[in-house]
């Protein structure tokens, strides 16, 4: 195999890891205000990508000028939700919150199903089915645009959660919710928008990277189950862990398929995440 | 007094649970399916809530243990000609052994909160990859067992047998349930639950007890996968092995009221034949409408009772009682 070949594949899988990353990061701004493991989180994101679709289909809206309407809509979907339906779940346990988001998948894998059908659809951009050449690498423009937006957009984060007032109540929460609370600050308020935030990140996410992936009522599921593996990696709560592990997700799934089939490819996500809960149940970069 | 208290706590919902379970016997055979489904269910959530409700250890790895028990006995009949009656043994001793396995490798060190649910989500979508590519397992398009046509073999001409034999296998799974509930290896399950730090500190043996709970679970489980490859005579990996059925066992027991003997007894024998009815009255018209109508029914459940029917129904028998006291001090 030639070294332009694995080169080809190690760039893809930077740029898949990237997008993994921001994936793995809203989920990650979810579970650290209220100890959300957001099973449905995936799908929200699949939600996004048939919105993408519908709002292409009736008024020819290109999926990347709907990224900002998709975030503001799943923002407040995610808002409204959180207040009226997680939010009474989680105060009688992260167990039962967690179980919720198990019938929330349910909920919208088959809402999907019967508004768009079971067939595999794609979403036509203006990124579409083009290449950036650069020899000896071909890049697809949607995925080189999504995963660039992805690192902007987690730096966005990082400077919102680091510089900003509603950054230090989600830190605070996150460190000591009991203490937080004491301090004044409205745990519940933040909490939801966080949980807004998060879902909203999915709508924008869900809208950029649409072009490079087929849809499928059911994709939900892998995208949630990746996001818990970058996020269990690098160490809940690590910016640097996230976007690290992100990449070594990416690229070692993307290396995988190539080497050794696809299923394999699959696996080793799955086999990276055993290892690392077996022999450093904190992530590579959490703290102890 | 005690006497009459233990009547109504336990021999009253058996009671009611035989005479639901014993009724689709003398109803017409275009049930009997609905009926092995919704029993096949029970069973599975029975066991799942042995580790998932009353040891209170979120896994979502139950799928590898009904894999094992499908597998297992499909395996021997077609290759070794051996019956299924003795092969359900062998595929519950396999995934005995994978539960204590999984049980060590993730309790043996204090992990964050919810990794066992991570841990047991990954090596369950392993071992469904992995099914779904090994050919000798059939790969992706399964295993069809061969038609033998005798009880011996675990065939049965008629749907009637299957649904005696999985009613026998949920009473025994219910009895088995309730007997550890209350007997000390339930206690100490529940203490782990409820605060394992403190019962690390009194001296339960909380790893041995999870490990324990794990085998029993994870063999039960795989009884049921037997039964359902036996039943359907054929096995394939997204039936058997995917997330999808974990999913359900889950939801349908946390409707019922996870970590209680009777929470996954009433949640499938509710929602199972109504999952069925709205599949029958709705399934034609749209893809996935029953199923979105059965999520969200779910959902309902969970965020207006979050402890399960079983809780809801405690909570409202006690604010009975409580309204029925009042009055009673205000007549006198």
């Amino acid at each position: 195999m030639s070294a332009e070949v694995l080169l080809q594949a190690t760039v893809q899988g930077l740029q898949m890891g990237a997008i993994y990353a921001l994936i793995a990061l809203s989920m990650t701004l979810i579970f650290s205000v209220g100890g959300l493991l957001n099973f449905a989180h995936g799908d929200f994101m699949a939600l996004a990508m048939y919105g993408a679709l519908a709002l292409y289909q009736s008024f020819a809206l290109d999926a990347y000028a709907a990224a900002p309407l998709l975030f503001f809509g799943f923002f407040l979907l995610g808002f409204l939700m959180f207040r009226r339906l997680v939010q009474p779940v989680l105060a009688a346990g992260v167990l039962a919150g967690a179980q919720l988001t198990l019938g929330l998948v349910f909920v919208q894998e088959n809402f999907l199903l019967m508004v768009f059908g079971g067939d595999y659809l794609s979403v036509p951009t203006v990124l579409s089915n083009k290449n950036l050449v650069i020899p000896p690498l071909t890049m697809p423009w949607p995925l080189l645009v999504g995963s660039l937006l992805a690192v902007v957009l987690a730096a966005i984060l990082y400077v919102v959660l680091m510089r900003t007032d509603f950054g230090r109540q989600v830190r605070a929460i996150t460190q000591n919710s009991d203490a937080a609370a004491l301090m004044g600050i409205r745990i519940d308020r933040v909490q939801a928008i966080a949980f807004g935030i998060g879902i909203g990140l999915l709508g924008l996410t869900g809208a950029i990277i649409v072009a490079q992936f087929t849809l499928t009522p059911a994709m939900g599921l892998d995208f949630t189950l990746i996001a818990l593996i970058v996020m269990v990696i690098g160490g809940l709560g690590s910016f640097a862990g996230s976007m690290i592990a992100g990449a070594i997700i990416g690229v070692s799934e993307s290396l995988g398929s190539l080497l050794y089939g696809g299923t394999v490819g699959a696996m080793i996500p799955y086999a990276i995440l055993v290892l690392v809960l077996l022999f450093r149940p904190h992530g590579l970069m959490g703290e102890h | 007094m005690h006497d009459s208290r233990l009547l109504s706590s336990t021999t009253l919902p058996w009671i009611a649970f035989l005479a639901v379970a014993l009724a689709p016997l003398a109803m017409s055979s275009s049930w009997t399916n609905m009926a092995i489904l919704t029993l096949l269910f029970v069973h599975l959530c029975i066991a799942w809530n042995l580790v998932g409700g009353i040891a209170g250890q979120f896994c979502i790895g139950h799928s590898l243990f009904l894999a094992a028990g499908a597998y297992t006995s499909t395996l021997l009949s077609i290759h070794l000609g051996i019956t299924p009656w003795i092969g359900m043994f062998a595929g519950a001793a396999l995934a005995a052994l994978i539960g204590v396995f999984i049980a060590w490798l993730s309790f043996r060190y204090e992990l964050p909160p919810l990794s066992f649910a991570l841990v047991t989500i990954a090596l369950a979508m392993l071992g469904y990859l992995a099914i779904s590519s090994i050919d000798f397992l059939g790969a992706s398009r399964g295993l069809t067992l061969p038609v033998r046509g005798t009880p011996a073999m675990y065939q049965f001409r008629s749907d009637t047998t299957y649904y005696v034999v999985i009613l026998i296998q949920v009473i025994i799974a219910l009895a088995l349930s309730m007997w550890l509930y209350h007997t000390k290896i339930g206690l100490y399950l529940r203490a782990v639950r409820d605060n394992e730090r403190a019962a690390h500190a009194i001296g339960v043996p909380v790893l041995k007890y999870k490990m324990l709970a794990m085998a029993i679970s994870a063999a039960l489980t795989a009884f049921g996968g037997t039964f359902y490859a036996q039943y359907l005579q054929y096995v394939e990996p997204h039936t058997f092995a995917g997330i999808n059925i974990v999913i359900q066992i889950i939801l349908l027991t946390v409707v019922g009221g996870t970590g209680t003997v009777w929470g996954p007894v009433v949640g499938p024998m509710l929602l199972v034949p109504a999952g069925e009815w709205l599949r029958h009255s709705l399934g034609g018209s749209l893809p996935g409408v029953h199923l979105l109508v059965f999520g969200v029914l779910l959902v309902v459940v969970i965020r207006f009772a979050p402890d399960g029917l079983i809780g809801a129904f405690g909570r409202a028998r006690q604010a009975w009682r409580f309204r029925r006291g009042a009055t009673e001090v205000v007549t006198r």
